[in-house]
């Protein structure tokens, strides 16, 4: 112990090391510091450091120029950092926020009731108790909010002991250093000397014990908020592999990841985000793989949403993605934790959060084509699938369009049977044609909104009833031709083939407006808006990676884009993402040498030894 | 490992696949409306050599080009003239290049918008159908130079698949007695239209242009190499498939041949008329190349006038553009200035230009090295 360091102790109370790590994360307000215990990655959003440390590093410069005094710089107004939960409150608030606990209980306890405007707020719990000590019986109190702890865990490891315990036989003065080293059996504790670590334990979920006398407080772990537990994934479900989907739960949800990949180099990096909200979420990454420039890139994004709430992942997403005015994804969401942990393996980032989807960076316009089904079965029927999909994803853009085109403008290019079947089904109907499939469209959509609308059990009913009874009577009335039925269908059918639900509801929009265009200009005016589509298309970024990459532009790549290659060729890792490690496992040789075979003997010749 | 490498792919930086490409849209597109009848008119039964003989004359002077373009990297011709012959010579040639490139536009766009509105739009009003064409025009030239690259690669790609399937599907309809006599109307008239008609080569003068964001400056003679060769052999086989299937006099009095080609092709019952959808890829390639051209002209703009970005010059050029193309009064007049005034004396561009350069070029190498030896 250095010279005179016993006096720190007096002066700062503090857990001994095997508690703390001593490593210090960064304070949430002017003055606070935390100690981080191991095993709990509590990251506080940064702190403009620089600011108190400019006009001092100025003033040493200064000397060391020897260009005389230094010009006195007054530090500017210390904002607190937007990401914190104090974001939104008073300049008088955040200095009583800021400032540190005093030694009377009683007015520590008031102090954190008026920041929780208390009693009206009624979640905010205070149960005050006495300690038995060799230095007399000191009153303490536990602070917590109502509904995100688990009382069992307060009456269990924090109530019970300290209440049944008399230190006067031990001859031990009660104080948060011996509580935090005696008293409390609890696996994740740390210490805190600030109102606004205080309050700031308490809305994450944890219970803080303050004792009267002492400047200190004991922050524990005790959060549990109610979820669903794991369930198959209703957006994404597959015929094979695994059938879990994320939840609610951002420790459930990285727990889930963690599964699949069982590597210390997995780094699940938390932080908060919105100024009131301070809603958690983790940087999911392998070490080593990705690549250093792209976490920098989303945790720079990500720390700079100046928000109340950042919401939840999908809603985050609007916030940080490249293109916000743009309709189409940039951004991959998922709800299975087999598709983020092969998406990591490959170099990408996910970011996941309390809720059921995660978000997957950077994305490419192939990858929206994919399907988690396309990895568990054999690579041929998963190309065929993907041709499918694709055609699928044309059909809903074009389909309609086309026969509108067609029918109106370009008679010549139907085959002449077909061209008067049309003719005489469409002889008694009074609509031009793409007045017809406009409003057949619009009857989809709403049997499809709708069918999300009615209660689970007759919603399916209703939408197929009302999908075949619509047509028929339609058709019956002569509004619509039967044809019509048909390629209405086909669009629909291929919406709903689409994997990537942000793309489907992009295909859904731009349909209508290729109807629109085909009406007025027929092919020539689809190859115009089949230009502009494009060129959005290749326009697009997803955090700097071009949304059509790895093919234009043209990088090093596996077979997995359009079509799905031999598992055995998959060696290397998207070049677009520039990962650390380029290849994902070394030439992989099937089996030339046979394995060792009996010969003669009891056994038969191809037993294995 | 890939520590260091740049994370985000720099913007403004193409790739010279992406170069080729823009190379190749804005060159061929050109090739699949009235070409072939000009062509064949000035070589007759000879007519496909025409494409594939200037093309390797061409290639003399695009070497020249691509020679100066590598001796300075990171300029584009108007800068590379500025450089080595002060800015009144540059905005001279930078106003010389904006007039051949908007003349490509508005006559090049007039001939697709006829073409279009008399085969299969009959109903539609010429201006509505420039306006629509011009507004999608104004959309992609307004897009980064990475993007039109992008797409250029793709329409590029597309495009000469398109000609060599209808090349390839119309082959139950060649007659190969129709390219004899070899020589077409003689030896001498022959050489003459092969100097002259270096001319369809012209647009290699965007190469000049596109040089200066290669993300390899050095590759930019991979890009004219391919782009050249692509190049010729598009034209060479769209003139020889139109000379194949129609006879001279029949070829001469067909407009649009090669979409002709793609109307005689029977595919049995169920495809009934397959130029629509060879209307559909040549429409989309044609808007491109508008967009290309208007591009450049922007950029040559921006350049002359020392401005960032091309962007505010593109809502101009699309609006003189729009305008120019109705000033043309027919389809036989836009075919006049686009192949018999601006192509051939725009070819002085080509044929002039980039040696001159050359020559000032080795002429400030050897005052630098006679200053550096002098010091």
């Amino acid at each position: 112990m250095p010279l005179f360091g016993f006096l720190r102790g007096i002066f700062r109370p503090k857990c001994p090391a095997e508690f703390s790590s001593g490593n210090r994360g960064r304070p949430g307000l002017p003055g606070a510091r935390e100690d981080v215990v191991p095993g709990e990655q509590v990251e506080r959003p940064p702190f403009p450091l620089g600011e108190i440390v400019k006009p001092a590093s100025r003033f040493y410069r200064s000397l060391r120029k020897g260009t005389g005094r230094a010009r006195h710089v007054e530090p500017r107004n210390l904002e607190p950092p937007h990401l914190s939960p104090f974001g939104g409150m008073t300049p008088q608030e955040r200095e009583v926020l800021a400032s540190n606990l005093t030694k009377s209980l009683d007015e520590n306890l008031k102090i954190v009731m008026d920041i929780f405007h208390a009693p009206r707020n009624a979640d905010l719990i205070v149960r005050k108790f006495d300690i038995r000590a060799k230095n007399g019986t000191k009153e303490a109190a536990l602070v917590f909010i109502s509904g995100l702890v688990e009382e069992t865990t307060i009456r269990r490891d924090l109530l019970g002991p300290l209440m049944k315990i008399n230190l006067t036989k031990h001859k031990v003065n009660v104080s948060i250093e011996e509580a935090c080293r005696r008293l409390v059996p609890e696996l994740q504790v740390k210490t805190g000397r600030t109102f606004s670590e205080v309050v700031g334990a308490a809305v994450e979920g944890k219970t803080v014990l303050l004792i009267d006398g002492d400047t200190g407080a004991l922050i524990v772990e005790t959060r549990s908020v109610e979820h669903r537990s794991v369930e198959e994934s209703p957006n994404e479900a597959v015929i094979r592999g695994p059938h879990a989907g994320f939840v609610e739960n951002i420790r459930t949800n990285v727990s889930l990841v963690r599964q699949h990949i069982a590597t210390p180099q997995l780094v699940s990096e938390y932080m908060y985000v919105g100024a009131r909200a301070h809603d958690p979420i983790a940087l999911v990454y392998i070490e080593g793989i990705v690549n250093p420039k792209l976490v920098e890139e989303v945790r720079r994004r990500i720390l700079n949403v100046r928000a109340d709430s950042a919401g939840t992942i999908p809603q985050l997403v609007h916030l940080i993605e490249d293109h916000p005015n743009n309709p189409f994804p940039t951004i991959q969401l998922t709800e299975r934790p087999d598709k983020v942990a092969s998406m990591i393996l490959e170099g990408h980032v996910a970011v996941i959060g309390n809720s059921p989807a995660a978000m997957v960076l950077p994305s490419t316009l192939w990858g929206l084509m994919h399907s988690s089904e396309d990895h568990y079965i054999h690579f041929i029927p998963a190309s065929f699938l993907r041709f499918i999909r694709w055609g699928a994803l044309f059909a809903t853009f074009y389909a309609s369009a086309f026969y509108v085109a067609v029918v109106t403008y370009h008679p010549e290019m139907i085959p002449t049977q077909l061209l008067f079947a049309i003719a005489s089904s469409r002889e008694p109907i009074p609509f031009p044609t793409g007045i017809e499939v406009f409003f057949m469209e619009i009857a989809l959509e709403l049997i499809r909104e709708a069918g999300i609308r009615i209660p689970t059990i007759i919603g399916p009913t209703i939408g197929i009833v009302g999908a075949v009874i619509l047509g028929q009577a339609a058709v019956a009335a002569n509004i619509v031709s039967p044809i019509l039925v048909v390629v209405i269908a086909i669009s629909g059918l291929g919406s709903f083939a689409i994997p990537n639900y942000d793309l489907v509801l992009v295909a859904r929009i731009l349909k209508f407006i290729m109807i629109l265009v085909a009406a007025v200009l027929g092919i020539p005016g689809l190859t115009m808006a089949t230009v502009v589509l494009v060129t959005n298309l290749f326009s697009l970024r997803s955090f700097g990676v071009p949304l059509t990459a790895p093919v234009l532009p043209w990088s090093r790549h596996n077979p997995d884009i359009l079509i799905h290659g031999p598992w055995y060729s998959v060696e290397t890792r998207p070049q677009n993402l520039r990962p650390l490690d380029a290849k994902s496992r070394t030439r992989l040789h099937r089996l030339k040498t046979p394995v060792k075979v009996r010969s003669g003997g009891h056994g038969r010749d191809g037993d294995l030894t | 490992m890939n520590e260091g490498t740049r994370f985000r792919i720099d913007d403004g930086r193409i790739d010279w696949v992406e170069a080729a490409g823009l190379v190749v849209t804005f060159e061929i597109t050109k090739a699949f409306l009235v070409f072939p009848e000009k062509i064949a008119k000035e070589g007759l039964t000879a007519a496909w050599t025409i494409p594939l003989v200037s093309g390797l004359l061409a290639s003399l002077f695009i070497w020249v080009l691509v020679v100066v373009s590598k001796a300075h990297p990171g300029m584009n011709l108007i800068q590379i003239t500025n450089y080595l012959a002060g800015p009144t010579v540059g905005f001279i040639a930078g106003v010389a290049l904006y007039l051949y490139l908007m003349i490509i536009i508005v006559t090049g766009f007039r001939e697709v918008a006829d073409v279009l509105i008399t085969v299969y739009m009959p109903l539609t009003p010429l201006g509505f159908f420039l306006a629509s064409a011009y507004a999608v025009v104004f959309y992609v030239a307004f897009q980064n130079t990475e993007t039109l690259a992008r797409i250029s690669v793709l329409t590029s790609t597309v495009v000469v698949g398109m000609a060599i399937i209808l090349a390839a599907l119309s082959i139950g309809r060649y007659n190969t007695d129709l390219v004899f006599p070899p020589l077409g109307p003689g030896l001498i008239p022959l050489f003459k239209k092969y100097g002259v008609r270096q001319s369809i080569y012209g647009e290699f003068l965007s190469l000049g242009m596109i040089a200066a964001y290669l993300r390899e400056p050095r590759q930019v003679g991979k890009v004219a190499a391919v782009s050249l060769g692509i190049s010729i052999f598009t034209f060479t086989l769209v003139v020889l498939t139109c000379q194949m299937v129609f006879p001279i006099p029949s070829l001469l009095r067909v407009s649009a041949p090669f979409l002709r080609v793609a109307r005689v092709i029977k595919l049995g019952r169920f495809f009934q008329r397959l130029d629509s959808l060879f209307v559909f890829v040549w429409l989309g390639v044609s808007l491109l190349q508008a967009a290309v051209a208007i591009y450049l002209a922007s950029l040559v703009l921006a350049t002359v006038f020392h401005l960032q970005s091309h962007k505010p010059f593109v809502v101009l050029n699309v609006v003189a553009a729009y305008f120019g193309s109705w000033a043309i009064p027919n389809l036989a007049a836009a075919l006049t200035i686009a192949f018999d005034l601006a192509r051939p004396y725009g070819l002085l561009l080509l044929d002039i230009w980039p040696p001159t350069l050359l020559v000032l070029t080795l002429h400030k190498k050897k005052q630098l090295r006679e200053g550096a030896g002098g010091a």
